[in-house]
């Protein structure tokens, strides 16, 4: 038999309430012929003792008839009154369990499952308030977050310029010391400026207005163009930048080229970065008729097992840069996962500590990819 | 036409004081350093600090760029760029937004309300604000 009638409500109900009418009916008939059969057949001719038999024979029959009827109509009864409130229950647990807490179940019932109901309902709405609450506070957040570094832009501006103007002359002539002083203070204000960016980036993407423009985009000319801009910072480092795999031909994918290039462009400045002077930095770039994939390899200090799990987390940073003397600001590769997560892509590593790492993302070839998918991946403000 | 030919022009106007710019910019200590390096090359400089002050300097004396900040005491500088570019006789005048907004949406609503150029200050130097504001000027007069 079918498990799922066999396991079903109703199927227990009949078997109970059929075994109620049959179990009395069986004990009666017993009782019947152990009293009466032996008298008829003395008292009686056999045959109209036999017809009488016969008679009885057919109105136990009936009986089991009739029994079975009430008893699969009984079963519907309980089966509607009990089981019905309990798929409906059940139905609005598994929305709760996808995720939508705006379930309300309308409660007419006084009875045992009536109260289930009620506190279900309860149950659902305390869920939603709090849900709304921590969306509230993530929201306060970012926000939080996004008007700093808002605020910040203006005095570091300030302080850029002022660099500027110092180290061109413009405020008088300075010396050697002076100027290299001034260097250093553009380095440091730089990577302020680079955080501040990052974490508005950041921030946007966490308030799901981080848009995404997609438009069909050649990764052959794409990965060569990103290549050549990184080559002036390569150089800088005397470190050896090499691509790969990128042809004459054209390979065309759906995509946001802008946000792109700052995700790969994170994964390509990482390599260099953390890549000490004289080693090397290949790209590579294969593209077959479903995805197209960007390998990025390095001879750099590689990544340990304990760090390789929180890569992707924002703020994290490798424990071995740590000691480096470069600066980073943790949340390159945070927003870079979220740009290859939104083109419906992958991105994945493996590395050895002290030999290098190898980044590979994975892009989907299509090309109706429209609106991105975009769910922030995990808020980064949770991290603070 | 050569760059170099078609910037000749500009250079001259520029030496003989007669590229007359407006700068919209409410900080004072950025607004300064920014006078003072367009100043050294040459353009004659009016500033101004918010919407009224903007649109009474063009009314008095038409600029021939305009460099714009967004974040602005009272009405910002997306509501001056979208009267600007509304007025038949100033519609023409190129804008460069210098603000420290800069996100795409920003970008983008700059751009669709007719601004020349969109320079984030913490991301660009003087320098290389004279710079886009030379190259925004041939194109919006001699390029044409």
């Amino acid at each position: 038999m079918n498990p799922k009638i066999r396991h079903s409500l109703f199927f227990r109900f009949f078997l109970t309430l059929l075994a109620l009418g049959i179990f009395p009916m069986g004990i009666a008939s017993i009782f019947f012929v152990a009293t009466y059969q032996s008298r008829i057949r003395a008292v009686l001719e056999p045959s109209d003792a036999a017809a009488l038999i016969e008679t009885i024979g057919i109105q136990f029959g009936l009986i089991f008839l009739f029994v079975l009827i009430i008893a699969s109509f009984a079963a519907v009864m309980v089966t509607r009154n009990i089981a019905r409130p309990l798929s409906v229950l059940t139905e609005a647990v598994k929305r709760i369990g996808a995720g939508n807490f705006k379930v309300h179940i309308s409660v007419s019932r006084k009875d045992e499952i009536g109260v289930l109901g009620n506190f279900f309902n309860e149950m659902a709405e305390r869920i939603q308030e709090a849900k709304d609450r921590q969306e509230e506070i993530s929201k306060l957040k970012s926000e939080f977050i996004s008007i700093a570094a808002h605020q910040l832009r203006t005095p570091l501006s300030i302080q850029k310029w002022v660099y500027q103007g110092i180290s061109d002359g413009d405020f008088g002539k300075i010396t050697k010391a002076q100027r290299e002083a001034v260097e250093k203070g553009t380095i440091a204000n730089e990577s302020m400026i680079r955080l501040v960016h990052n974490l508005l980036d950041a921030a946007r993407i966490e308030e799901g207005r981080f848009g995404y423009k997609f438009e069909e985009t050649d990764i052959v000319a794409f990965t060569k163009k990103i290549v050549d801009e990184k080559m002036v910072l390569a150089k800088a480092k005397n470190i050896t930048l090499t691509l790969a795999g990128a042809g004459e031909g054209k390979a065309i994918l759906n995509a946001d080229p802008d946000r792109l290039s700052i995700a790969i462009g994170n994964i390509i400045e990482n390599a260099i970065r953390y890549t000490a002077s004289g080693g090397t930095v290949s790209v590579r770039l294969e593209a077959d008729t479903i995805s197209a994939i960007i390998r990025i390899s390095d001879t750099g200090i590689g990544i340990s097992k304990e760090d390789q799990p929180r890569m992707f987390t924002r703020f994290y940073r490798g424990s071995n840069v740590m000691h480096m003397e470069t600066e980073g600001t943790g949340l390159g590769l945070f927003i870079t996962k979220n740009i290859i997560t939104a083109h419906g892509g992958e991105i994945s590593f493996h590395s050895e500590e002290g030999k290098g790492t190898t980044f590979l993302i994975r892009l989907p070839r299509s090309t109706t990819l429209k609106s991105p998918i975009n769910p922030p991946t995990e808020p980064f403000v949770a991290a603070l | 036409m050569t760059t170099s030919g078609s910037s000749v022009p500009i250079a001259s106007m520029l030496k003989r004081g007669e590229m007359k710019i407006l700068v919209v910019e409410d900080d004072k200590f950025l607004r300064g350093l920014l006078v003072e390096k367009i100043k050294h090359e040459g353009f004659t400089v009016t500033e101004a600090i918010n919407a009224d002050e903007t649109f009474a300097a063009i009314h008095k004396d038409q600029p021939h760029i305009i460099l714009l900040d967004l974040v602005l005491p009272g009405k910002g500088g997306f509501e001056i760029l979208r009267e600007l570019k509304a007025q038949h006789e100033y519609a023409s005048i190129p804008v460069v937004i210098i603000s420290n907004l800069g996100s795409r949406d920003d970008v983008d609503q700059a751009m669709q309300l007719g601004a020349a150029e969109f320079m984030i200050k913490a991301h660009h130097t003087p320098l290389e604000i004279v710079e886009t504001i030379k190259k925004v000027l041939e194109a919006s007069y001699i390029g044409k």
